[in-house]
C-alpha cells in the first residue's frame, strides 16, 4: 500500500470516528437544545487549537454482547488547546456514544488528559454530559471513577479545575465535579443529583422533576454545589473564558497581566455609594466597581448565599480577588452558607497566589437557632481558617460596621492582615450601640424614671465614645483612617508594596479545617 | 438630603426597584433584603419527647403497639424497611400510647409524626 492510501485511509477512519454515535444519535442530542461533544470543545478552545488525543480507542468489555459493540472513542473525547491562548487540557463526554456512559477506556482517557495536564501544569476543563456508570463494565465502571476522584484531589490546588455540566451528571459523578474548583451550570440542560426522581419516587413516593431536583437554578441557588449559571452554551463558554483570564495556569505561576485601566468613577462615585446610616442597604459591588480596572467585577456564586460577595477584578492590571459583605442582602451577616461560599474563595485565591481585598460591612454572625443547629460554629470557623491560613497579600477595607465575632472573620489585623484599613464612618466595636447599651447600661435604664429617654442617652454616648474607627487605630489593629477617595489609590500602593511579601509557616502535612 | 432620599435614587441606577425588609440583630434593626433560605427557614419548636417522628424515609413492615398500650422506654414500636435494611425503632419513654398514625406496609416519610405517647 503506498502512503497515499495509507493516508487515505487514515481519513477515512478518522472520518467514521468523528461522527461519534452516528446522525441519528447527534439529531437527538441537538433536538435536547444540547451541542454535540465536539462542538463544545471546539467552540470553547481558540479557533483551531484543539489537538485531540486517543480518537481510536477502544473498549475491552466482552459481557452482555458488549463485544458485539463499537463505541467510538468509548464515549469521551480529550485533548489540548488553548483559551486565549492560555494552554489548556480538555474533555467532554459524548452523549451520543452509549449516553455517555463511563467504562474502563473511558476513565483511562479522562485519567490520561488529567495526568497530562498535572505534568504540563496547566488548567484542566471537564465537560460533563453522561448517563453515568456502563452497567455493563460493572466494578470496572466503579474503579474508572475512583481514579478520576483521586487525580482530582492530588491535582487541587496544583492547578485549576474547571467543571462544565452540559447534561445529566448523576450518582458518583457528581463527585468529579464537587472536587474541583469551579462548576459551571445551564439553565435546562444541566442535572446533578446523587439519586434521581425515579429511586426518590420508589423509595419515598415523592414525585420530582430532574429540573426541581437538581437543575441549573437548584444548584447555583440553593445548594451552592455550582458557582456560574448560564442560560445557554455558548454565555457558559464566554463565562469559562473570562475566568481562565483571571487565573494562573498552576500553583507557581501569578495570573497574567493585562493592561491597566481607570475605573468608571462617573457611574461609581465612591463617596457616594455608601449611605452614612449603617442600618441603611445599598450594593457593596458597587464599591469594588469603583476602585476596579475598568469597574469589572467578575462575581462568582452570585445567587447563592448572596449576603457575602466574592469575585475577581483587576488592579492595575493585575488579578484580584474580592471578599465582600453586601448589605443589601440580610444586612451582610455571616451565616453557615455567606463563611462556606468565602471560605473556599480565600483558599483558591491563596493557593493560586491571587492577592485578597476585603471590603467590611457587617453586623456579625447571623443569630438564630437554626443557624446554631446547623452547626454555625464549624462553618464559621471556615472563614477563619481561611484567612488565617492565607500567605498571599492580605489588604482590608473597613467601610463601615465591623462588629463582634464579624470583626475578627473577615480578615482583620488579628488574622495578620497585611493592611487595615478604615473610612472615617467604620465602626469598630464588640457589639452595635442598641445592643451594647442595653447591657452595658442595663442597671442605669432600668433604674430611670424614663427608662426609654435613658436608653436612647446611653445608646447615644456609646455611639460617640466607641462607634467609630479611632478606638482601633488607637491601638494599632487599624494602620490608617483614610477618605473614601483614597481606596483605590491605597490599594495600588498595598500590592506594589506586598509584591516580595514573604509569609513563612512551620512545616506540616497539611492543616485539618473545618469541615 | 436626607439618607432615604439619597439612597432611593440609587436604587434605581441599576434600573430595578428594590423592596426592603428589616432585620433586628444584637437590637438594631437594618434596612435589608431577605432571602429565600432565610424565610423559609424553620422555627424552632420546643420538642414534646412522645411524639415519635420518623428518623427516615421508608416502609413500614410491623407496628408493634396500639393505641391505649401501657409500654416502657425501651419497648419497640415498629420495624421498617429503609435502604435495604429491616430497621427497628424503640420508644424513648415510659408511658401510653395516645395515637398511632400509621399501618403495615405505608411509605412513611421522614420527621413524618407516628405516634404520640403520653
Amino acid at each position: 500500500m503506498s502512503l497515499k492510501r495509507k493516508i487515505l485511509e487514515l481519513q477515512k477512519k478518522r472520518e467514521k470516528v468523528l461522527k461519534g454515535g452516528g446522525d441519528k444519535a447527534i439529531e437527538k442530542q441537538v433536538a435536547m437544545g444540547k451541542m454535540t461533544a465536539r462542538e463544545r470543545i471546539v467552540t470553547l478552545l481558540d479557533e483551531n487549537s484543539f489537538h485531540e488525543y486517543d480518537l481510536f480507542v477502544e473498549h475491552e468489555a466482552r459481557d452482555f454482547d458488549m463485544d458485539k459493540k463499537i463505541l467510538h472513542g468509548d464515549g469521551v473525547i480529550i485533548g489540548t488547546g488553548t483559551i486565549y491562548g492560555a494552554p489548556i487540557c480538555v474533555y467532554a463526554q459524548d452523549f451520543t456514544v452509549a449516553g455517555g456512559s463511563l467504562g474502563l477506556m473511558h476513565a483511562r482517557k479522562i485519567g490520561k488528559i488529567m495526568d497530562h495536564a498535572m505534568k504540563m501544569r496547566v488548567p484542566l476543563i471537564g465537560i460533563n454530559d453522561s448517563g453515568g456508570a456502563r452497567i455493563q463494565e460493572g466494578v470496572n465502571s466503579l474503579a474508572g471513577y475512583g481514579e478520576i476522584f483521586y487525580r482530582n484531589t492530588v491535582a487541587s490546588g496544583v492547578i485549576p479545575q474547571i467543571s462544565v455540566i452540559l447534561g445529566p451528571c448523576a450518582g458518583g459523578a457528581v463527585y468529579s465535579p464537587a472536587l474541583t474548583d469551579f462548576v459551571f451550570v445551564v439553565d435546562q440542560i444541566s442535572k446533578m443529583f446523587i439519586t434521581g426522581p425515579g429511586v426518590i419516587k420508589t423509595v419515598l413516593g415523592e414525585e420530582i422533576t430532574m429540573e426541581e431536583l437538581g437543575g441549573a437554578k437548584i444548584h447555583s441557588e440553593q445548594t451552592g454545589n455550582a458557582h456560574f449559571y448560564a442560560e445557554s452554551e455558548l454565555e457558559c463558554f464566554n463565562q469559562i473564558k473570562k475566568l481562565v483570564s483571571f487565573i494562573p495556569w498552576n500553583n507557581g505561576q501569578k495570573a497574567k497581566s493585562m493592561e491597566p485601566k481607570e475605573p468608571h468613577t462617573e457611574k461609581y462615585p465612591i463617596s457616594e455609594i455608601v449611605p452614612g446610616n449603617p442600618k441603611e442597604p445599598y450594593d457593596i459591588r458597587d464599591v469594588i466597581r469603583a476602585v476596579s480596572d475598568d469597574s469589572d467585577f467578575f462575581e462568582i456564586q452570585e445567587r447563592w448565599a448572596k449576603n457575602v460577595v466574592i469575585g475577581f477584578s483587576r488592579i492595575n492590571g493585575e488579578t484580584v480577588g474580592f471578599v465582600g459583605n453586601q448589605p443589601l442582602i440580610l444586612a451582610g451577616v455571616l451565616d453557615v452558607d455567606s463563611s462556606d461560599k468565602a471560605a473556599r474563595f480565600i483558599r483558591f485565591c491563596n493557593a493560586f497566589n491571587i492577592p485578597l481585598v476585603t471590603f467590611v460591612d457587617l453586623p456579625g454572625y447571623l443569630p438564630g437557632v437554626d443557624q446554631e443547629h446547623a452547626g454555625v460554629i464549624r462553618h464559621g470557623a471556615k472563614i477563619l481558617y481561611a484567612y488565617s491560613e492565607a500567605t498571599v497579600p492580605k489588604i482590608t477595607f473597613i467601610i463601615r460596621k465591623a462588629y463582634g465575632g464579624g470583626y475578627i472573620a473577615m480578615n482583620s489585623r488579628h488574622l495578620n492582615a497585611d493592611f487595615v484599613f478604615a473610612w472615617p464612618g467604620a465602626e469598630i466595636a464588640v457589639m452595635g450601640p442598641e445592643g451594647a447599651a442595653n447591657i452595658i447600661f442595663r442597671k442605669e435604664i432600668q433604674n430611670a424614671d424614663d427608662p426609654e429617654k435613658m436608653r436612647k442617652q446611653k445608646i447615644k454616648e456609646y455611639k460617640q465614645k466607641f462607634a467609630n474607627p479611632y478606638v482601633a487605630a488607637a491601638k494599632g489593629y487599624v494602620d490608617s483612617v483614610i477618605e473614601p477617595e483614597e481606596t483605590r489609590k491605597l490599594l495600588l500602593h498595598a500590592l506594589e508594596v506586598s509584591k516580595n511579601k514573604v509569609d513563612k509557616r512551620p512545616t506540616k502535612k497539611h492543616g485539618i479545617p473545618p469541615f | 438630603m436626607s439618607e432615604n432620599n439619597q439612597h432611593k435614587n440609587k436604587d434605581h441606577h441599576d434600573g430595578q426597584k428594590r423592596k426592603y425588609r428589616s432585620l433586628v440583630i444584637d437590637g438594631t434593626r437594618y434596612r435589608t433584603q431577605l432571602t429565600e433560605k432565610f424565610r423559609k427557614r424553620e422555627k424552632w419548636d420546643n420538642p414534646h419527647k412522645g411524639k415519635i417522628y420518623s428518623e427516615f424515609p421508608g416502609t413500614v413492615v410491623k407496628v408493634d403497639v396500639e393505641k391505649g398500650d401501657e409500654i416502657e422506654k425501651g419497648d419497640r414500636l415498629y420495624i421498617y424497611d429503609a435502604m435495604k435494611m429491616k430497621n427497628r425503632a424503640y420508644s424513648p419513654v415510659d408511658g401510653t400510647v395516645t395515637d398511632v398514625r400509621i399501618k403495615e406496609d405505608e411509605v412513611i416519610k421522614k420527621g413524618q409524626l407516628l405516634f404520640v405517647i403520653e
